[in-house]
């Protein structure tokens, strides 16, 4: 992955998004299994939050959340929805815990900013720099701020592309003998 | 310093001597808990260019799969996850195989001793923290790492700060793990247990019944944590002898383990507690909600359907009807739960009441079994009150211990339950 993403900024400055939000049960449930564009989902995601998002939604944007952003339950078109679109990063003032541990399997980096949605409006340009770790909204340089670099066992994901193709690494660096088989 | 009950078991699963908060580990899992959507885990391995899907289980005695979540089926999806769950139960040799009629995972894991004390576990659910009561460190993961688990059986995790809840006081005669979290995450933030493990600790626990303890670790996961753990204590030990339990090493923080912060509930006088839409810590007091017109109860889930929930439901609602305008749906959280109910004749009760008897399941707290149209008000006994839990965006969801959804039934609004537990005991 790159290590410097650039990007607009779309904020919900909100706390407690529950993947409820995110990812309505009763739209959730239509996706067909093996549908990747989540198609009956994509324009209701966060729609009681705001609505409009997937007509709002660029690829390349940063999303920029409120605290524990992604709380409740495990599904996973709540992290999906932000590849589908085409979403480089998430900035949140925290993430909840299953949700931030989904979208580290699925490649799209999550980084803890605590307070993200006082830093960046709507629409402004912001900067992530993965080799210096540091974020920053370059609306006029206003500010640059420090975060936490990512320890190796989730930059290892990360690199890979997500926890999918890691698997796939791995069973082909695995000796036939070894890998995990179907037993006869 | 010494270590908290996570600290031990996640070292125990890298197998180092000690580890302390902050720490990434790779783990040995103790077992991995998949339902139907096992089915995004497999498409996800054919994108990534595994053609068949994984190649294989690590240990297939160690992965338990259950048709569970929107089941029996109503829609040709979840009908066609269950043909694709019990290929893959086939393809992988799963012993641990459990078809539609099962219940709720998270309580088929301790109904059937899957998940057991000093264990590490991973389930593709979000209250997959509920085995804590039986001093498990479990926790929800997606379908993604799920695929990780599956072929390796191991998993990174983040060594977590712990935090300790410490019970004082007695617990009431009826249940009250309900009203212990949504006290917590009303008074401390839906984020006070954010990435750490919560140890429920002191006197008040050995008052605690098991189908309590039960709900606060399910509920863990409200408040945000990864553990929601107890210790092991003579009515543990005697819940897993009743289950048939294989021989297991719980166990229990140092003395001079190290906690990031102390929180005290005291169960003597903890009151009956109501969470407003649409948020479980959006407490509040009774005095403001009473008296609002409720369409629906219901009290079931891996939450509160348990016995003991049903039965306190069935003790208020004995001789009682529910109010015209009002419908109760009870729902077991398994058919385990749901024959010791029918042993002490609890659902005859809920019907003459006038209620509906569901078979056991998640459907009770996903919108399948109880759909609210917009406008709509709901109390309940299960896991969430979130905006569109139950349907429309437009409906209410108030959430409360079981005796407040028996008693609001009977009253046709949101009543406080102290009216008739004061009668009852």
């Amino acid at each position: 992955m790159q290590s410097l993403i650039k990007g607009r900024v779309v904020r919900i400055a909100v706390d407690d998004v529950n993947t409820d939000l995110i990812a309505p049960s009763q739209y959730r449930v239509q996706i067909v299994d093996g549908d990747k564009n989540l198609t009956p989902l994509r324009p209701h995601v966060m729609e009681a939050v705001r609505p409009g998002l997937d007509d709002h939604v660029r690829p390349g944007d940063i999303f920029v959340v409120g605290k524990n952003y992604g709380c409740g339950s495990h599904r996973e078109p709540a992290v999906q929805i932000f590849k589908v679109w085409g979403v480089q990063a998430i900035i949140a003032e925290s993430a909840g815990r299953i949700w931030f541990r989904n979208a580290i399997a699925a490649g799209l980096p999550v980084f803890e900013l605590n307070d993200a949605t006082t830093l960046f409006d709507d629409g402004d340009p912001c900067e992530i720099d993965m080799t210096r770790w540091t974020v920053s909204n370059t609306m006029n340089g206003r500010f640059e701020r420090s975060i936490p670099a990512y320890p190796a066992a989730v930059m290892r994901i990360l690199e890979a592309g997500g926890i999918m193709p890691l698997i796939k690494q791995r069973l082909e660096l695995t000796p036939a003998a070894s890998q995990p088989a179907i037993a006869n | 310093m010494g270590m908290t009950i996570a600290e031990k078991i996640l070292s125990r699963a890298a197998g180092l001597a000690s580890t302390k908060p902050g720490d990434y580990l790779d783990c040995a899992l103790d077992g991995l808990m998949a339902q139907e959507s096992f089915i995004e885990t497999h498409n996800a391995a054919i994108d990534a260019g595994m053609p068949d899907g994984l190649p294989g289980a690590w240990d297939p005695d160690k992965i338990f799969m259950m048709i569970e979540h929107y089941q029996p089926a109503s829609t040709l999806r979840a009908g066609l996850r269950g043909v694709k769950l019990r290929e893959f139960a086939k393809r992988y040799k799963i012993k641990n195989f459990h078809d539609t009629t099962c219940g709720v995972c998270h309580q088929m894991m301790v109904d059937n001793a899957y998940a057991l004390p000093g264990q590490l576990i991973v389930g593709t659910d979000s209250h997959t923290t509920m085995y804590g009561a039986l001093n498990c460190a479990s926790t929800g993961i997606g379908e993604t790492d799920a695929g990780y688990a599956m072929s390796f059986g191991e998993l990174w995790f983040r060594v977590p700060s712990s935090v300790r809840v410490e019970l004082v006081g007695k617990a009431p005669n009826w249940p009250i793990g309900k009203d212990v979290m949504l006290h917590l995450g009303g008074t401390y933030g839906l984020d006070f247990g954010l990435y750490k493990s919560v140890e429920f600790t002191g006197p008040g626990v050995e008052s605690l019944s098991m189908d309590s303890r039960f709900t606060i670790a399910d509920h863990g996961v409200e408040v945000g944590t990864k553990f929601a753990l107890f210790e092991c204590d003579e009515r543990t030990h005697e819940y897993l002898r009743k289950t048939n339990a294989k021989p297991y090493e719980s166990v229990k923080a140092d003395r001079d383990a190290g906690y990031a912060a102390s929180y005290t509930v005291n169960l003597s006088n903890l009151a009956p507690q109501i969470a407003a839409p649409h948020s479980f810590g959006n407490l509040k007091d009774f005095r403001e909600v009473e008296g609002i017109h409720i369409d629906q109860a219901c009290i079931g889930s891996c939450a509160n359907g348990r016995f003991e929930d049903v039965e306190i439901a069935a003790k208020i609602l004995k001789g009682r009807k529910i109010k015209s305008g009002t419908r109760l749906l009870v729902s077991c959280a398994s058919w385990g739960e749901y024959r010791k109910c029918l042993d002490a004749k609890l659902p005859e009760i809920i019907i003459d009441a006038g209620g509906q008897f569901l078979d056991p399941g998640c459907g009770i707290c996903n919108y399948s079994r109880t759909y609210l149209t917009p406008g709509e008000v709901c109390v309940t006994a299960t896991s969430r009150n979130h905006q569109g839990r139950m349907g429309s965006k437009e409906a209410l969801i108030y959430l409360a211990n079981p005796a407040t959804v028996a008693w609001s039934a009977v009253r046709g609004e949101i009543a406080d339950p102290r009216e008739v537990l004061c009668e009852l005991y």
